[in-house]
């Protein structure tokens, strides 16, 4: 049986317009993903919760929360 | 108009601010950062996007100091789309996108092998050329006809810049190799034959590069001599073929490896028997670079509206003949 993953990750404290400035930067890329991987973006309140599913592949969920994370710091970065 | 372009195709990290001026332009400032790997070895994907992520902020804040402008001074943002190596490419696309929604600038996804050939005509002032562009990414013959860029020949397995590479990291160089190359063939003559590859207008290296490899034993340097010799004359045959059909007046050569100067001799002594003007972009702007992006982004903007964000693509991807250009 595929073992099935879940990983959430929450940045806390964050403005409205920054959040939603890193969900627009990420999200377009948010494509063609392997099967039995999924990813999602919320932004709510002052808080971004990014969700990833796995089934199966663990390493292919660790790289894609690898590069996500990633994006989200230099995003974060660069529009301080 | 100034404009904000970010390059990250391959190894290149780049960001360079440009002014639109009617039909003139310049260029503010363009600063890189470019990922080395270990000697030997070929570009990790997804090392090159690390050394981008790791570099970008730096990269970003020099090129506006450097230009002497704020971010919301900018008017557009423009980035390389493709081709190129997906992670690389997310990583610029990713900087654009978090600039454009948190300012409110518009955005353009560019075809990088296009930015290569507007900046190159941009510098030279060359007008209606037909273009030599070869790179690690691309070794390709192009003439401007019916709103396309359309190929008159091209590598039918790997690149121009690719042998080089391939050759000079089986020797124990560094990438890029090509500038060690040519200063090693710069000091012998002795030519060992090689094989000649050109079907009609397409060129054919891969047989080149396993045969140089064996050669290295009789010295490294005439093999390089041996190898640049015999992938020049390649490329300039099938130059002078698609000069003499297509009757340009103008031929230019644009991409890193149109920094040689051995393959530049060459083909000016071809444009001067097919009587035409010979443009090489200049040296600085040969490799992969933000100003590129940035005044291919500009042109765009000139003729259209910036792209919605949830519609900025990254293509690995994405031929240059398939582009349309309505400027």
């Amino acid at each position: 049986m595929p073992l099935k993953c879940n990983v959430q990750v929450t940045l806390n404290n964050i403005s409205k317009k920054k959040a939603a400035a890193i969900k627009n930067a990420l999200e377009p890329d948010n494509v063609n993903f392997p099967k039995g991987l999924s990813f999602e973006i919320k932004n709510i309140d002052n808080k971004l919760v990014f969700n990833f599913q796995s089934m199966g592949n663990t390493k292919k969920l660790v790289a894609t929360v690898d590069e996500v994370l990633e994006h989200v710091k230099l995003a974060s970065e660069i529009i301080e | 108009m100034i404009c904000l372009g970010v390059e990250s195709t391959a190894h290149t990290f780049s960001c360079a601010v440009l002014n639109k001026n009617g039909k003139r332009g310049e260029i503010l400032s363009d600063v890189r950062k470019i990922y080395g790997p270990p000697k030997g070895e070929g570009i990790h994907p997804r090392e090159a996007s690390r050394h981008h992520v790791e570099n970008g902020s730096t990269v970003l804040v020099e090129a506006l100091q450097k230009a002497k402008i704020s971010v919301t001074d900018l008017d557009i943002i423009s980035y390389a789309a493709g081709p190129g190596l997906g992670p690389c490419l997310r990583v610029g696309a990713v900087v654009s996108r978090a600039l454009a929604s948190y300012y409110k600038i518009p955005i353009f996804p560019v075809n990088h092998a296009l930015g290569h050939i507007e900046l190159g005509k941009m510098l030279t002032g060359a007008k209606n050329p037909l273009v030599l562009l070869v790179s690690g990414g691309h070794t390709m013959l192009l003439a401007f006809l019916g709103k396309k860029w359309r190929v008159f020949g091209e590598t039918l397995d790997i690149t121009l810049g690719q042998l080089l590479d391939q050759f000079g990291r089986s020797i124990g160089f560094a990438s890029p190799c090509g500038k060690k190359i040519e200063e090693l063939a710069e000091k012998k003559s002795n030519y060992i034959p090689l094989p000649y590859s050109v079907q009609g207008n397409d060129v054919s290296f891969s047989g080149l590069l396993s045969a140089t490899k064996n050669i290295v034993n009789e010295g490294v340097e005439d093999a390089c001599y041996s190898l640049q010799e015999t992938a020049f004359a390649m490329i300039c045959e099938a130059t002078e073929r698609a000069l003499a059909f297509t009757k340009k007046k103008e031929l230019m050569i644009v991409g890193g490896v149109a920094a040689n100067k051995r393959l530049s001799t060459m083909l000016q002594s071809i444009c001067k028997r097919q009587k035409c003007k010979f443009f090489v972009v200049p040296q600085k702007f040969a490799g992969d670079c933000g100003s590129q992006i940035a005044w291919q982004g500009l042109l765009e903007a000139s003729v259209k509206k910036g792209t919605s964000l949830e519609n900025t693509f990254v293509k690995q991807s994405w031929r240059l003949d398939t582009v349309e250009i309505p400027y």
